[in-house]
């Protein structure tokens, strides 16, 4: 494994644990992550193959307001991003159209994300903050240890909503330790066979869900995040057998929140997916909005509405994805 | 041309003519004889220039203290203040060093960097035809500072390329088990039957390959550019992913 390490951080106690870790990687000195990550020289496919780590210092604006519609009930919506790329390969994954690399950043400053968090002018019980936007939140916990320093800081911030993002099922370093109400871990879903084909590398449902139950007997939150929703041929069996599997297993009375969401790329992005995966039948493929109806009325059935929260605008749902343009 | 003859020999490569330079070829192999130097270097490339071809860059270098004989692949290349990182996706044979490309040869081995007279130009000039992981940067130790290069020792060049050969074929090898990342599309049964605009055809590529995507057909009776490019327009906007 490579791992690109900034100078400014070499002797940060999280980048020393790390490479204690990978003791026979192979470490190469940079100045600043930028000059190995998301040059224009790049191609996110091919590093997909095998990423290295980039450890590295985050300066700017640590945390952002989320886009509209990313919500899970309170008024103030936020994101940090400790790490940028994660290891599963999804062929719907936003990230392959906006960056040029693959590569793993891990920002190492933990304690600057929560400086800013902390500093963000809100009325109490109003914020959520999201952790998992540019990243699975959970899957390089091993490496990362962000569940370490992110308890904690949930632990004195009751009054924030924490949401952790994943599809990772490695909660074994963290089961031992007090829920905390505030501290949600949203589990993205899909029916088994979209999951085998398209969400590669990640944890089968089966697997995911068993995470879940685990969790929920424990007593911690956890959020059910049905999105994107893949629409396909045979939809309404495909889905309608996988919620049931998801409701017989998990206990939805427990379920902090849910949301659902279609398969969506912004436009800017949307070349260079096409660009990178040219033969991607999901790219290719119709995604039309009766297949989010379709859901949508199966969750209303199941949950409570003010815990389901729709990614999209209900009255104009999304339509069939562009495919040609006449001239 | 020391170091070349080695990999000529162990890949059966042919010259070819009609180049101002010596250049072999057998296959997908093409070698090319950059002769000394950044400046040089980068012309050879551009000469062979394909877009999205895999490059590898072998030859020899100096090292305040490596040992003559050993291979390094750069993960750091420095040319002045120009600095860039070809990234290594695949298992190598060696280790990894910074290279700094000089004009002319060092003797005093300032850094830790391995020094030499071409991996920045092959770099550069490269990567106006492929990815930064498409291209590797091979380097034989040739001269410490115990054992400085000197011209007599030039002809000692092929042999230190021939002992590595084997560590050179296996980063060939890595570059070329890299997924294929340019997909062309034939679209000549159309095109050949009718006219389509340049623009028309683009549209008709992506078209096609929106069909290969999802195994239908991408042929059909349209008389006309217009026609075609309507028929995929019905086709393709009502497919429903097939898992």
């Amino acid at each position: 494994m490579i791992i690109y390490v900034e100078k400014g951080i070499k002797n940060h106690h999280r980048t020393k644990k790390l490479l204690s870790r990978f003791s026979d990687a192979r470490v190469v000195s940079i100045q600043k992550y930028t000059e190995v990550f998301n040059r224009k020289d790049q191609n996110f496919r091919l590093q997909k193959q095998k990423p290295a780590l980039i450890l590295a210092e985050k300066k700017g604006v640590f945390v952002h307001k989320t886009p509209d519609l990313y919500s899970i009930g309170r008024k103030n919506n936020f994101y940090f991003s400790h790490i940028l790329n994660c290891p599963f390969d999804c062929d719907y994954c936003f990230l392959q159209g906006m960056y040029r690399s693959a590569f793993y950043v891990l920002f190492v400053n933990y304690e600057d994300f929560a400086e800013e968090v902390l500093k963000i002018p809100c009325e109490k019980n109003t914020m959520s903050v999201f952790t998992g936007y540019d990243g699975d939140s959970l899957a390089l916990n091993a490496w990362t240890h962000f569940w370490d320093f992110l308890y904690p800081l949930a632990e004195k911030t009751p009054s924030i909503e924490y949401e952790l993002r994943t599809k990772s099922v490695a909660i074994r370093s963290f089961l031992h330790q007090r829920p905390l109400e505030n501290m949600i871990i949203a589990y993205s879903l899909n029916p088994e066979i979209i999951t085998k084909k398209i969400e590669k590398k990640t944890p089968p449902l089966s697997s995911r869900l068993r995470a879940i139950q685990e969790l929920q007997r424990k007593g911690f939150s956890i959020g059910l995040r049905f999105d994107p929703i893949i629409d396909c041929q045979e939809f309404s069996r495909i889905y309608e057998q996988f919620f049931t599997q998801v409701f017989e297993t998990i206990d939805c009375a427990k379920v902090h929140s849910v949301t659902l969401g279609p398969f969506r790329v912004p436009k800017s992005m949307q070349k260079n997916l096409e660009k990178l995966r040219p033969l991607d039948p999901l790219l290719a493929s119709n995604q039309s909005s009766e297949s989010l109806d379709f859901c949508e009325k199966i969750l209303y059935n199941h949950f409570p509405k003010d815990r389901i929260f729709l990614c999209y605008e209900p009255s104009c749902s999304q339509g069939p994805l562009p495919v040609l343009d006449l001239p | 041309m020391q170091e070349a003859k080695p990999l000529i020999a162990h890949y059966g490569l042919k010259k070819v003519s009609g180049y101002h330079l010596n250049v072999f070829r057998k296959d997908e192999i093409t070698l090319v004889v950059t002769g000394m130097g950044v400046f040089e270097a980068a012309s050879a490339i551009g000469l062979l220039g394909q877009k999205n071809m895999l490059v590898c860059n072998v030859g020899v270098a100096g090292h305040r203290n490596l040992r003559v004989g050993e291979m390094i692949v750069a993960h750091k290349i420095q040319f002045h203040k120009l600095v860039a990182f070809p990234k290594l996706l695949f298992d190598l044979p060696c280790e990894t060093k910074d290279v700094e490309s000089v004009l002319w040869p060092q003797t005093n081995y300032e850094t830790d960097s391995v020094y030499d007279m071409e991996a920045f130009g092959v770099y550069r000039s490269a990567m106006g035809f492929s990815f930064s992981e498409q291209i590797s940067l091979c380097k034989v130790i040739s001269d410490n500072a115990e054992t400085p290069f000197t011209k007599d020792r030039r002809k000692e060049v092929s042999g230190l390329i021939e002992k590595n050969l084997s560590k050179i074929d296996l980063v060939v090898q890595g570059l070329m088990s890299l997924p294929q990342i340019d997909v062309d599309v034939d679209i000549s049964w159309y095109t050949n039957k009718m006219h389509f605009t340049e623009t028309q055809k683009e549209m008709l590529k992506k078209c096609f390959r929106q069909a290969q995507a999802l195994g239908v057909s991408p042929y059909c009776s349209g008389k006309s550019a217009k026609e075609v490019l309507a028929f995929f327009s019905n086709l393709l906007g009502e497919q429903k992913l097939c898992l």
